[in-house]
């Protein structure tokens, strides 16, 4: 029997505290900054130990170094690579003014494996550059460094950053191309870096370095080429090895992989966990000055074994492969302890003279069990009892009613969150997911290698065979994808049917008339493209983190991890209509709604006139007024609409919601 | 995830398109351990998965060109294809090779060079994956046997047996005695040499079981920096064992407590440093030697006095009875499939 099952103990006196000092465990990523007194320095110090010698064992050896760490779900993972990045990254304000001695980024792999390099390539991205106003982030400190060594500056890092920045301004960009032409790195991620050592147009440096999609004006402004028509992956790749090479041998980049499971789209899906190895093995070999730290369950621990192949094991744990164990004695004192003191429960402790009062030694190795058990598992039950103790009802919920609360939050959390940035990778990675939860006699592969799509759709009985295209580029990228698929559509794709999804955010502008041209070709030829509902991407945004999450088992609920198989079975009764339609667009090819291709056109005229007097945006789209408005009053989320006095509308007045306040800013006060 | 779930299972497709067979292709070559020609390839896929030869050939053909798997040259005239390139290969067989005992260089790159699939590998490259081999200390140098001059490559620290055997041979040789002769001979040498060592100071052995106490994994205190850890391999196997008999209520000689730490150091030697052990494995190891239920009571007997750490398996339900059969399951219906040692403390 569990100590969860037993008795729970007698009430005891009021303990006077609002906050139950055991609840809240899981850690959703490494750069959230839980109270450090509730860090316990010594759980898994030897692993932790471990991470930090591999880290000077780069820096030394001039040799890239991996460590595979293995844990069951609730062992700490998350909370030990936070450790490992408080450790590694600076914490005071003017340590961001000395060089780095090792950068550090953190990537939860909740992606599709078909997209792994453009996923790692985001994260390393989004970390390097995370600063403040005040302070410069972790690449600004690495340019700087490598100029600084290139130009013998001594002394003070910051000293000479200011005078580089005050007295030698106009020469950046030639330094930077030196320093390109010193250490290998391509000249655009040059370009790129200039404009970041100066300040110079930081959103589209920092979308460029990320892999998004920037305007044509953006292009202009950084004053590079567009991106050209090449595999994506190879090009995430490539900027990948020109952050290593820009740290130079000896400052270690430390990637610290997160979730390893969550790449699986089933639970014996083996093939995510070899592409998983494969990019191990690339990124190893890449430079010399990688830290791949990889944090999986213990139960991957056999598919490490079997699926990997051994050069790539190799290179996943060859400096270490380490367990995170269940709690001794001592650590689960320690955690509990720490907790207490975290949220101030000393009177009660003093009273009892007992750092652990309320609880008792014995209470303790209840909890550990004879085994040992997770640090969650030890907070659960101590929560629990904390519970019993303050004589609160325990009215647990059960797990489908916990998890349509957690649901409810994620989406809410998606909607508000959601840009049309993150629109690729949505798709990539919850389309197989949504298809898998709709109908997982269906098969979605990965299309092949260079193909101009990106998934192949299989019905069960090989009676369809659909492709499917995230369009999300734009200018010459997307009018090049478009003349590609229709040169290759049908017969060369071998495909019966193509669908084009698109962030109905991203209109494609009426000047596009090459891009527009091949559109019609395609859709003559009986492809579609579906405008994705903005609620319908923050929905599958939603739904793919918590089966991330659920395959990662890092699902808590009350200290019990939520599995995989629950959370499989929620959804499935569940989905919003939302994914719902979407996904009988996908599996039972139903026509996009026809008003799609109206929104695109009505959010392309707003996007030039701001705000406009309805009937004569009825009249220039060719529809009637009350079509318009009808589309307009069920797009909230697109459309602004502000009746008049006619109830027919013809004083209506419309205007793009997604222009915002700067939008309604010009609407005259009168 | 599904840990014990056979891959075979686990890529059957009800058809094959060329995605879909190349993905069982790459499976296939995945697990092997050499590259296959394609009737090997065609006998490991699925029946229904399973296309003519033909089609089969331009999928394999088509993901060379692609880059996705490697041509090698051909076998008893059938050409040989796999998922990693010949650098890979030559590494893997470099250390397969030293699987056998330590070699010198030349012995070594001889023998990975006369290798039919490596044949047009170039020579720079091969030394390229040595040299690669020793930077990440997979392969070591080791000092050269008595009497010779060229270092050894080994995977494993120098052992002591290894150069007594090579010297014994060469005794042997040079004497002109058998080696029945000769091992009376070392009988009596090691009988002498024993009586010879002070009686009043403690073997090494002793030594340390006595300073570490009774943690079966003393050795770990000194967590060694990588490229100390094998080294430290053989000290831990020697010093694990009596700490672990030494236990109360344990049978000293052999027990199965002290054969299953035996056991899972000599699957992984690297557990003694934080890796895992499969149960599964462990208990592989042990058929016929201890029923399930002697062999589960004494894993959890050894969590329970914290000499070995159990990992839960979350999913049993996912897997079969027959795999569920391998695992360690316990009074509260909880299933573990891997095992540590404790962290040192």
């Amino acid at each position: 029997m569990s100590v969860l099952d037993s008795p729970l103990p007698l009430p005891g006196p009021k303990l006077g505290l609002a906050r139950n000092p055991f609840r809240g465990s899981v850690l959703n990523d490494a750069w959230s900054n839980p109270n450090l007194q509730a860090d316990v320095q010594n759980i898994h110090q030897a692993v932790f130990q471990t991470c930090c010698e591999a880290v000077e064992f780069v820096r030394d050896s001039g040799s890239s170094a991996g460590v595979a760490i293995f844990g069951e779900p609730g062992s700490g993972k998350t909370h030990l690579i936070g450790r490992l990045r408080r450790r590694l990254t600076d914490t005071t304000v003017d340590a961001s003014y000395e060089k780095l001695s090792q950068a550090f980024a953190y990537v939860r792999l909740s992606v599709n494996p078909s997209s792994l390099y453009r996923h790692v390539r985001k994260r390393v991205a989004e970390d390097l550059l995370k600063g403040t106003q005040q302070q410069p982030c972790q690449l600004e400190r690495l340019v700087l460094a490598q100029l600084m060594e290139q130009e013998h500056g001594g002394g003070n890092f910051r000293e000479w950053w200011d005078h580089l920045l005050d007295e030698r301004n106009a020469e950046v960009d030639e330094l930077v191309a030196a320093l390109g032409s010193r250490i290998g790195l391509s000249p655009t991620f040059c370009r790129v870096l200039s404009h970041l050592v100066l300040k110079r147009h930081r959103h589209d440096v920092s979308a460029w370095l990320r892999g998004e999609s920037i305007s044509e004006a953006g292009y202009q402004a950084l004053a590079i080429g567009e991106a050209p028509d090449d595999d994506p992956e190879q090009v995430s790749k490539d900027v990948l090895r020109d952050f290593m090479r820009l740290a130079g041998p000896q400052v270690p980049l430390v990637i610290c992989f997160d979730q390893v499971e969550a790449l699986q789209v089933t639970s014996n899906d083996t093939a995510s966990l070899f592409q998983f190895g494969q990019l191990v093995s690339e990124l190893h070999d890449a430079d010399t000055n990688v830290v791949l730290i990889s944090c999986m369950q213990a139960s991957l621990f056999a598919g490490v074994g079997r699926h990997l192949p051994e050069y790539a094991a190799t290179r996943l744990s060859g400096y270490a492969a380490k367990s995170l164990n269940p709690l001794t004695l001592d650590n689960a004192r320690d955690l509990l302890v720490h907790r207490l003191r975290a949220c101030g429960a000393f009177s009660v402790q003093t009273e009892a003279n007992s750092p652990l009062a309320p609880l008792s030694e014995a209470d303790l190795k209840k909890f550990l069990g004879p085994q040992g058990c997770t640090p969650r598992a030890l907070l659960d039950s101590a929560a629990r009892f904390w519970d019993a103790l303050q004589r609160q009802p325990v009215t647990r919920e059960d797990t489908n009613q916990w998890l349509e609360r957690e649901w409810d939050r994620r989406a809410d959390e998606a909607t508000r969150t959601n840009t049309p940035n993150q629109t690729a990778e949505i798709l990539r990675h919850g389309v197989p997911h949504l298809v898998q939860l709709v109908d997982p006699h269906w098969k979605l592969n990965a299309a092949a290698h260079g193909s101009a799509i990106d998934y192949v759709l299989t019905g069960p009985e090989q009676e369809a065979r659909v492709g499917l295209k995230f369009c999300e580029a734009v200018h010459n990228a997307l009018t090049s994808q478009l003349k590609r698929l229709d040169q290759e559509y049908p017969g060369d794709l071998k495909l019966q049917k193509l669908l084009l999804l698109r962030d109905e955010r991203n209109p494609i502008g009426a000047t596009a008339k090459v891009a527009h041209k091949h559109l019609k070709s395609l859709e003559q030829k009986d492809a579609d493209l579906y405008r994705v509902p903005t609620e319908a991407l923050a929905a599958l945004d939603a739904l793919r983190q918590l089966i991330a999450d659920a395959q990662a088992g890092d699902l808590d609920y009350e200290g019990t991890t939520v599995e995989f198989d629950t959370v499989v079975g929620w959804l499935r009764n569940n989905l919003p209509d939302v994914l719902k339609e979407m996904s009988d667009l996908l599996i039972t090819q139903a026509a996009p709604p026809p008003e799609s291709s109206l929104i695109d056109r009505l959010q392309e005229l707003l996007l030039a006139q701001r705000v406009v007097a309805a009937p004569g945006m009825a009249a220039a789209l060719n529809v009637s007024l009350a079509e318009l408005l009808a589309v307009a009053e069920r797009r909230p989320e697109l459309f602004g609409l502000i009746r008049g006095a006619d109830t027919n509308g013809s004083d209506a007045v419309l205007f793009s919601a997604r222009a915002g306040g700067g939008c309604l800013a010009a609407i005259p006060s009168s | 995830m599904d840990m014990a779930h056979d891959v075979s299972t686990a890529v059957v497709l009800p058809a094959a398109n060329p995605a879909e067979t190349l993905a069982i292709v790459r499976e296939i070559l995945a697990r092997s351990a050499e590259p296959l020609g394609l009737k090997a390839v065609a006998q490991q896929m699925p029946a229904a998965a399973r296309p003519a030869p033909e089609p089969l050939a331009e999928v394999v053909q088509e993901a060379v060109r692609a880059g996705q798997l490697f041509e090698y040259p051909a076998l008893r005239g059938q050409a040989t294809f796999w998922d990693r390139a010949a650098a890979d290969y030559a590494t893997l067989r470099l250390r397969r090779l030293l699987q056998s005992g330590p070699r010198t260089k030349s012995e070594l790159l001889g023998a990975v060079r006369g290798l039919k699939l490596l044949d047009g590998f170039p020579k720079a490259a091969l030394e390229r994956a040595l040299d690669d081999l020793l930077s990440t200390k997979v392969i070591q140098k080791l000092p050269s046997f008595v009497g010779a001059r060229t270092p050894l490559l080994s995977l494993e620290p120098a052992r002591s047996p290894d150069y007594l055997r090579n010297a014994f041979e060469k005794v042997a040789a040079k004497l002109g005695l058998s080696s029945a002769q000769l091992v009376n001979d070392l009988s009596a040498v090691t009988r002498d040499l024993a009586a010879e060592l002070p009686e009043s100071v403690p073997s090494e052995r002793a030594r340390t079981v006595e300073e570490r106490g009774n943690a079966p994994l003393a050795a770990a205190e000194n967590d060694l920096p990588v490229s100390g850890e094998i080294a430290a391999d053989e000290a831990i196997h020697d010093e694990t064992i009596p700490a672990a008999a030494d236990k109360p209520g344990v049978e000293p000689g052999g027990d199965l407590d002290t054969r299953l730490i035996q056991g899972a150091l000599e699957i992984n030697p690297r557990v003694a440093h934080g890796d895992m052990v499969l149960v599964a494995e462990l208990r592989g190891r042990f058929d016929f030697q201890a029923d399930k239920d002697e062999f589960d009571k004494a894993l959890l007997r050894l969590a329970g006095q914290r000499r070995i750490a159990l990992h839960r398996f979350d999913r049993p339900w996912l897997i079969s009875e027959a795999e569920r059969d391998q695992l360690v399951r316990d009074d509260e219906d909880y299933f573990y499939n891997t095992l540590s040692f404790p962290d040192p403390t």
